[in-house]
């Protein structure tokens, strides 16, 4: 029987490195990247009915619906052999898509790890602050207000449902991009 | 012609697949600007089921051995036929879509958010007693005594709850069509029911 594959999830703040973090560990274990905002922009680019009407909802700030979102994440899940690893990251920002994705797995038999990264709220202004440079438009600070307060809202009850399962495993995300990418493998049993 | 969205129901022995392909021919002849994107979820399926993936390694063996399949499955496949096939431009046909009640949203959310003028939900309607007289009549090795026994009662069970579901949504209508005699005199039926 081929060796069962690996399901690792990243979660945590804005600008708590799970993208740079994700990429790093899919790298390392030469997995598929799944970025939902990626697969997200590219349905947008594809001049489809689906892409247009997305786009007409992110231009009129609604956010993506559920179906839509769980239909991003399952597509790559079901394409998956039993033996390949996949890396997520930015998926299940809403409770429904954390419960779908646990229960997807479960049927699946397949087991699967959401890797926490953990900083805190100063850490997070400040380095969404360094991300977007000096230079603010009241827009930009409404949009990261609205992340933020997204988060808080949306996300931290799909972290706490991780949590109740037992899937979860927090690492910190205030160490250099380096030390935290040797405490995640650590986290998930890997050598360095 | 306004663009077309109608979701057929009918227990096992209907003509469910035979009024879908004939009010699909219908379309075709009357409104050659407009394409039908007909969709029919057993034969999606079957096909996901060819390839090698291990979602697709399982669902093969629940459809040959039995079992459940999981929820989110069906919705998948319907989510993943509409974000490649529909344009916005074409009537759609659905067969085999939200065959229980929690994916009745779903499917209404998903058709509200490609704004589809109208939704009409054609239920076909036949008596147990005619329905067990057509299967038995067909010749398909899966029509034994027992499983289209089981086969109806999951219909009752399952199904049903959905197409009353489907009334809560003040945009769509459920047309409940008397399919109990040809195939031709029920899509007259159809026809009417959808003022066409």
């Amino acid at each position: 029987m081929a060796m069962q594959g690996r399901t690792f999830l990243f979660m945590g703040r804005p600008g708590c490195g799970k993208d740079t973090q994700g990429q790093l560990l899919a790298d390392k274990i030469k997995s598929q990247l799944f970025s939902s905002g990626e697969v997200f922009r590219n349905i947008i680019k594809s001049g489809t009915a689906a892409g247009r009407r997305l786009q007409a909802d992110l231009d009129a700030g609604i956010l993506m619906p559920v179906w839509f979102a769980c239909y991003l994440f399952e597509g790559a899940l079901v394409g998956l052999k039993e033996e390949d690893n996949i890396v997520f990251q930015g998926a299940c920002r809403i409770l429904p898509e954390a419960q779908l994705f646990h229960d997807i797995h479960e049927w699946l038999g397949r087991p699967y790890t959401v890797l926490y990264l953990d900083i805190s709220e100063e850490t997070m202004l400040k380095r969404i602050a360094y991300r977007r440079g000096s230079g603010r438009a009241d827009d930009a600070e409404t949009a990261i207000h609205n992340r933020i307060n997204e988060f808080n809202t949306k996300t931290v009850p799909s972290v706490d449902f991780f949590k109740a399962k037992g899937t979860l495993v927090s690492v910190t995300g205030e160490s250099s991009i380096e030390e935290i990418h040797k405490q995640v493998l650590q986290a998930v049993g890997l050598q360095y | 012609m306004e663009l077309q969205t109608v979701i057929f129901y009918g227990k096992a022995g209907a003509g469910k697949g035979t009024q879908a392909q004939l009010l699909k021919k219908y379309l075709e002849e009357r409104d050659t600007e407009h394409p039908v994107l007909y969709v029919e979820t057993g034969a999606a399926f079957r096909d996901f089921a060819k390839q090698s993936s291990f979602t697709a390694l399982r669902v093969k063996k629940v459809l040959t051995e039995g079992g459940l399949l999981p929820e989110f499955l069906p919705v998948w496949v319907w989510t993943d036929i509409f974000v490649k096939y529909i344009t916005e431009n074409e009537h759609i046909i659905l067969d085999g879509l939200a065959r229980n009640s929690d994916e009745v949203p779903v499917l209404a959310r998903a058709l509200e958010f490609y704004q589809r003028p109208s939704v009409n939900v054609v239920v076909l309607n036949i008596t147990q007693e005619k329905a067990l007289e057509r299967l038995r009549g067909r010749a398909r090795s899966d029509d034994s005594g027992e499983e289209i026994q089981r086969r109806l009662t999951w219909y009752e069970k399952n199904v049903v709850p959905a197409i009353e579901r489907w009334k809560q949504f003040p945009q769509v209508l459920v047309h409940d069509i008397d399919a109990s005699e040809t195939p031709e005199e029920g899509h007259k039926r159809i026809l009417q029911a959808l003022k066409l």
